[in-house]
């Protein structure tokens, strides 16, 4: 079994993979419709956009960070449609697209063919919602990352298609667009390189070109402007504690680089083991502290089994492949090392989960062939060793399907804290910006849509449950 | 099961064991969306009355009240064992929220059109500040913005509850 199978009859277990998904897919993309925009970055980021002309944005020595497409397309978005609410729906459409187009791409990439490739692909869409780096960019309206997810999964099928004239300018473009949302879609430029290194069908070398000259340019641009960056941009983890800028410029600010590459392998390590969060080493402070939950135990041996599993394919797939030309699965899992280090990487300054979104993406893939290498190794051994192993397969599974659910659970209670902030903040908000006219009338537009009775609630669950699932 | 050889062709029970967690995860969350959405509040309070949203509910339950029309400045019946020694008196939302030290639903009011220079109103940062809710207190003299500074009574010995000497 090569987990191809029959060519046409094998459409069904594509379409049973989306099935089995369906109810995941639905409702997540309902209750992000559902959810609304908090109060706490909405009204501010809406001012600056109401109040500045595009070359506001546009100017890449005004902040540390640079996302121009982003606030470019709430603009076009406010001012193209003449109203507030159209906006704020049309953005959120695009948030929901994002999120559920990357699921359904993921699925629909992988067109499973058989039984076993249908049950990897469910198991990879677990994974991919299960991560932290997919959880933590689940948040409006700051869905830089969100959007350049399901960008790189699609660069990634156009390279591993035969070549055609426009796969160039069209992946330069999504690049771009990725970039411009945030800088964490530079990611796509070292899997695009690695793709053209290893030979995937799609990746000439007029594309590797395009995007070095497109890279450079970039870097050069955002590089001349960079006298004016501070040390530290946001609180960074360390250890069991945070640490303000000042207190980080005070403790690392002689010298810098020990922390950033303590952020660099908290990025990596967060995406591969799921701690530390932000940083802080959560999970081992709460085992410390005999107050480990439940939830906390399954990411991280969920995580580490499956970081295990994808280690074991990836060498024994590179081995198979040596004196070959390298095959779809050796440049996955080339490209999900590269995607692991490039996020640490562009992390160097502060880390959180949301900076693994993008690697999120192949981690899921890689977690695809993983499972499916096991599973198909399994045929055909003697009863018992597959029984136990199908077992701990299923177990492995299971993890992940709770941290699924935890993912959902977890997009259902910011639903609800963004409806309680709402309610009881406006007050606060109105005094403390008595003397910024656009943002007083921003927030009273922003009234209706921060407080209706539909919104999403986090589901009543025992306290067993709810520290088993998490989200919460 | 096939057999071949002493060994077995597995495949089918082995794909169905790596999709049964997610084929139950997604029965569990269609079964809990499905939940939420026959249980989705339809904008009909949850309790009989505004006060009692406020003592015993969460502040979407007394939202729930003012969203649907209920003036948050007009005074309600109530009475309490402990709060107004079983006296009933009429009170208004906030100073009840005060009283209850529902630190939310007092921002909630104040958000959402409570007046602190109404009469009813107007005393419940005493209130709060005589029950030993000093941030409270604090806090409703920052966000309520009362229009004129109030001189606190001097609180009433002949008072059976601390919540009497405020309501007018």
């Amino acid at each position: 079994m090569n987990g191809r199978g029959n060519h046409h009859s094998g459409y069904w277990w594509t379409a049973a993979a989306f099935a089995i998904t369906a109810p995941l897919l639905l409702t997540l993309v309902r209750v992000l419709w559902h959810t609304p925009y908090p109060i706490s970055e909405t009204i501010a980021l809406l001012e600056d956009v109401d109040t500045s002309p595009a070359s506001f944005f546009l100017d890449p020595a005004r902040k540390s960070w640079y996302r121009p497409l982003y606030h470019l397309t709430w603009m076009a978005l406010w001012r193209g449609t003449g109203s507030l609410d159209a906006a704020l729906a049309l953005f959120k459409t695009i948030e929901v697209t994002a999120v559920g187009g990357l699921i359904a791409l993921l699925i629909w990439h992988l067109r499973p063919r058989t039984a076993i490739a249908a049950g990897a692909a469910t198991f990879a869409v677990a994974v991919l919602v299960g991560t932290p780096g997919f959880r933590d960019n689940l948040e409006l309206p700051l869905i830089y990352t969100t959007v350049g997810m399901p960008l790189l999964l699609i660069v990634w099928m156009l390279l591993e298609r035969d070549s055609r004239w426009w796969h160039t300018p069209v992946i330069l473009a999504l690049t771009i667009l990725a970039i411009g949302y945030k800088e964490q879609g530079l990611v796509i430029v070292p899997v695009v390189l690695v793709a053209w290194w290893m030979g995937a069908p799609g990746a000439s070398r007029t594309t590797a070109a395009a995007i070095v000259i497109m890279t450079a340019v970039y870097l050069a641009i955002r590089f001349s402007t960079s006298g004016s960056w501070p040390t530290f941009v946001q609180d960074v983890g360390y250890g069991f504690t945070m640490l303000s800028p000042d207190q980080a410029t005070t403790r690392f600010g002689t010298f810098p680089l020990g922390m950033y590459i303590y952020n660099v392998i908290g990025t990596m390590t967060n995406i591969l083991f799921s701690e530390p969060t932000a940083g802080v080493f959560t999970v081992v402070r709460d085992v410390r502290n005999g107050e480990v939950t439940v939830w906390e135990i399954n990411h991280v041996i969920s995580s580490a089994v499956l970081t295990a599993l994808i280690a074991w394919w990836g060498i024994r797939t590179l081995r198979e492949n040596r004196g070959a030309p390298w095959s779809p699965e050796s440049r996955v899992f080339a490209a999900t090392v590269i995607a692991v280090a490039a996020s640490g990487a562009l992390g160097f300054n502060y880390t959180r989960d949301r900076l693994g979104g993008m690697a999120a993406v192949f981690y899921a893939l890689a977690a695809y062939y993983a499972i499916r290498a096991v599973a198909e190794r399994l045929v055909g051994v003697p009863r018992p060793t597959v029984v136990a192993m199908s077992v701990a397969l299923m177990l492995l599974a299971g993890a992940w399907q709770l941290r699924t659910i935890g993912t959902v659970e977890y997009a259902r209670l910011t639903a609800f804290k963004d409806r309680r902030e709402w309610i009881t903040n406006l007050q606060r908000r109105r005094v403390e910006f008595v003397n910024r006219a656009a943002y007083l009338r921003i927030l009273d537009a922003m009234i209706d849509q921060g407080t209706p009775s539909s919104v999403p609630r986090p589901t009543p669950l025992p306290d067993w449950a709810g520290s088993t699932i998490g989200g919460r | 099961m096939e057999r071949v050889g002493g060994r077995s062709s597995c495949g089918p029970l082995i794909a169905w064991m790596l999709a049964a967690p997610a084929l139950l995860g997604g029965l569990w969350i269609a079964s809990t969306e499905s939940r939420h959405l026959t249980t989705v509040p339809s904008g009909v309070p949850a309790f009989a009355s505004i006060s009692e949203a406020i003592r015993h509910g969460e502040v979407e339950d007394a939202y729930a009240f003012v969203r649907i029309g209920t003036d948050p400045n007009a005074p309600v019946p109530f009475t309490d064992a402990e709060l107004t020694s079983g006296h009933p008196v009429m009170i208004s939302p906030l100073m009840l929220a005060v009283s209850s030290n529902k630190e939310n639903t007092v921002m909630m009011l104040l958000s959402f059109g409570a007046r602190m220079d109404l009469p009813q109103n107007e005393l419940a940062g005493c209130l709060a500040r005589r029950l030993g809710y000093d941030d409270l207190s604090a806090m409703i003299v920052r966000d309520g913005k009362p229009l004129r500074e109030v001189t606190c009574p001097e609180p009433r010995l002949d008072a059976p509850a601390p919540l009497l000497a405020y309501v007018k």
